[in-house]
């Protein structure tokens, strides 16, 4: 095999991603999949120099998270050739084929349920028997929380299949993205937009975009501002799994838990708000600094709030994880096997709660997390405890590493920017990169190409979301209808990251 | 057992006592001030540049709250800037060019404001219960997050009577957020169909007032908002908490001076 090896956050010319014909690139993949690897990412390129017929190229990228190492190889596809689909065999793969089918219009001949992604209209599936029946939720929920449409179909209260339509929230964020990078337009502008594509993860989104942009012109930070870019996504983890906490103890009527975190969470975020201003971390984080320094005022008052929050956070989970109740309540609801999740391409809390240790702040590490490591937990049995249990881990573990590197932090030794940039800095001509970050869901992965002349000639983001999504589905199957609530806020998927 | 008793000993009394008087730290970004009444046409270029949703104009130099995000660049990044950024959080329009704010602008400005004749008996039927029904349309679950926000024990946004309901049925008002894409616009006609009358819609957040930063987007349905009796315009990106509540209560007719 002749694909090409990448890191995350490694510049490469686009020369040097190998061609390989369309049998041997679907064969391939699968041989990838059947070793280590996971597919993280399929598409088709939009790239001029590189194909002036009607083919389309398209482009896999596969990752190895024991070795660090990314593989990625392209192929063409003919206009009326069809792909052979590998979703039967490797459901991870399914959700990629089907955003290439909408987006792309390419066919495939045996693909299992090319449902488009983020098209409402489209029919569902009905069952077979007169004994089942259909139960459908949504796009406007009975909550405050985003738009999407659930279609249970149950024998009695068992659920047999769920169908999720999603797409409610598409905004055609890709486009625009690609409009304002192709027209240079003023990186605060680009910021906004980037933090607005997921709006719980903004810090998430502007650290990843912060390090393709900072890859591909080759600017190095200050270890400083790396290291409060670790701290700012540090503390959206914590505030975002201490409001998922809340959620499930508010969806089994565990109240006291609920108002407790809720009030938690309002401590971490306040924060946030006092370093940069907003209570999500937004507007902070820029190419080359971040825009404010911290003073030893506020080192001082975030170490002094992390231990206070650290120990209300330690005693309220400790009276819920101990009460028999929510343990029998939250343990065996809605399993997702390790086999499963594997095989469905799970990343971030479903995976590491079914056991798989995939987490990119260790297996491909990047920014501050190179010099202090975060390694994961998991836990193997992939019910809603083991998911309620691993936040529960992370934040502590999130509070040991943000009072570690200000324990250690590092005094600033470059001056080379006062301010982050504004205006767009020179790109690497004709190259490619890819960046990997660990939000609060999972890993955040994007692919940026330039064109010769060093503007963006293509983008693509993909939200841990895409992979997760249909984990959801298959560890409904055969929960009870009742057990959805609590299963949802366990998964905690984001919508809008996932119709972009 | 014990340990909820801890727990619950520990947490004490978190509710802030006055939504009015309550002071956000002071690297908040709330209420902008303009310092001057217009600029030279050099400094209008860097402003309208820099800004991410072109809220700023100048002669006079005015931002709309409603198109603005609240990210500072005007500020932070310009030199001797004519735009300060106070950590005032109360902000509201009962119309769309209420939100337009110039260096007449004064701290009485927003406590000014009123409804209009024909729409105050809302404030009869509503002070002492105001149900809400929030129908997210492309919104980023930011607004979404500061809404759940506001009803937690910090703010309490129930004791002034303001209540989410999981119904339109059982709602007085629709609250909007995110820019409207095309594929929520049947969802949230049918949300306002299904609201019994009288109600009325707010808009929340500066992607429902104006599309905010997808003004650009090619996939957003907005010519639907003009069927809906919109009341109340909350600008932020996204909205804090208490803005979202000193608004409402402004609207449904309580005083500055009601906790």
């Amino acid at each position: 095999m002749e694909w090409c090896t990448v890191q995350n956050q490694i510049v490469h010319s686009i020369n040097e991603i190998p061609y390989r014909n369309l049998d041997d690139f679907q064969q391939e993949i699968s041989d990838y999949l059947n070793r280590d690897f996971r597919l993280i990412m399929l598409d088709v390129l939009n790239h001029k120099e590189k194909y002036e017929n009607k083919n389309k190229k398209l482009i896999a990228v596969l990752a190895n998270d024991d070795h660090s190492n990314l593989k990625i190889a392209t192929s063409e596809i003919k206009e009326d050739q069809n792909l052979p689909s590998l979703a039967e065999k490797y459901p991870s793969i399914a959700i990629f084929e089907r955003i290439l089918a909408e987006e792309n219009g390419i066919k495939f001949s045996n693909h299992p349920y090319l449902k488009p992604v983020r098209e409402i209209d489209f029919p569902f599936s009905y069952p077979s028997s007169k004994e089942l029946h259909q139960v459908g939720v949504g796009p406007v929920h009975a909550g405050i929380i985003e738009p999407g449409h659930f279609r249970f179909t149950c024998e009695g209260e068992k659920v047999i299949s769920l169908e999720i339509s999603l797409g409610y929230q598409k905004r055609g964020i890709k486009k625009i993205l690609l409009k304002y990078l192709k027209e240079r337009q003023p990186l605060t502008k680009i910021f906004a937009l980037i933090e607005s594509i997921a709006g719980d993860s903004s810090i998430a989104y502007s650290h990843l975009f912060s390090l393709i942009i900072e890859s591909l012109a080759n600017i190095y930070p200050d270890k400083r501002d790396l290291a409060i870019r670790g701290i700012f996504s540090e503390m959206e983890r914590i505030a975002m799994h201490i409001a998922d906490l809340s959620a499930i103890a508010n969806d089994v009527a565990y109240l006291s838990t609920s108002s407790f975190l809720q009030a938690l969470r309002t401590k971490v975020i306040n924060n946030l708000l006092n370093i940069c201003g907003s209570r999500f971390g937004r507007n902070y984080i820029g190419i080359g600094t971040n825009r404010y320094d911290f003073d030893d005022k506020i080192i001082e008052n975030l170490r002094k709030n992390l231990l206070e929050i650290r120990d209300s956070f330690i005693n309220i989970c400790d009276d819920f994880f101990s009460n028999s109740m929510i343990v029998a309540r939250l343990e065996n609801t809605s399993i997702l096997t390790k086999e499963d999740a594997k095989l469905l391409g799970q990343v971030g809390i479903s995976a590491k709660a079914s056991g798989l240790p995939i987490d990119s702040r260790s297996n491909h590490p990047y920014g501050i997390y190179r010099h202090f490591p975060i390694y994961p937990y998991t836990i193997k049995n992939g019910d809603v405890y083991s998911r309620a249990f691993i936040r529960y881990i992370e934040v502590q573990q999130s509070i040991k590493f943000i009072l570690e590197v200000l324990e250690y932090f590092p005094i600033k030794e470059r001056f080379d920017w006062s301010k982050p940039l504004i205006e767009m800095p020179e790109l690497a001509k004709n190259s490619f990169c890819i960046n990997m970050v660990e939000g609060f869901r999972g890993e955040i992965t994007s692919f940026v190409m330039t064109d010769i002349d060093g503007n963006v000639s293509d983008i693509n983001i993909i939200d841990p979301s895409v992979h997760n999504w249909y984990g959801l589905s298959v560890a409904m199957k055969n929960s009870a209808i009742s057990d959805f609530p609590v299963t949802n806020k366990s998964f905690n998927l984001s919508y809008c990251g996932h119709d972009l | 057992m014990s340990s909820l008793f801890k727990a619950r000993l520990r947490h004490g009394y978190q509710a802030i006592k006055s939504i009015e008087n309550a002071k956000i730290n002071e690297r908040f970004k709330g209420l902008p001030k303009i310092l001057v009444e217009s600029v030279t046409d050099e400094l209008e270029k860097k402003l309208v540049s820099i800004c991410p949703v072109n809220a700023i104009k100048n002669k006079p130099l005015s931002i709309d709250l409603g198109k603005c995000i609240f990210c500072g660049a005007c500020e932070d990044f310009i030199e001797d800037s004519p735009i300060k950024l106070t950590n005032n959080h109360i902000m509201f329009g009962f119309k769309k060019d209420q939100l337009i704010i110039t260096s007449k602008t004064d701290e009485n400005y927003f406590k000014k404001l009123d409804l209009e004749d024909k729409d105050k008996n809302i404030q009869k039927l509503f002070k002492k219960s105001f149900k809400i029904r929030n129908v997210s349309s492309g919104g980023c679950n930011g607004c979404e997050l500061e809404l759940s926000a506001s009803f937690n024990v910090n703010f309490d946004a129930a004791r002034f009577g303001i209540d989410i309901v999981a119904s339109p049925r059982h709602a007085d008002a629709m609250l909007i957020t995110g820019p409207i894409t095309k594929n929520m616009k049947e969802a949230t006609i049918r949300t306002w169909e299904a609201i019994g009358e009288p109600k009325i819609c707010i808009l929340f957040g500066s992607c429902a007032i104006s599309s905010g930063i997808f003004s650009e987007s090619e996939e957003l349905g907005r010519e639907i908002l003009s069927k809906f009796n919109t009341l109340l315009y909350i600008p932020g990106c996204p909205v804090h908490p208490l803005t979202f509540i000193s608004a409402t209560k402004r609207l449904i007719g309580w005083g500055e001076d009601e906790p």
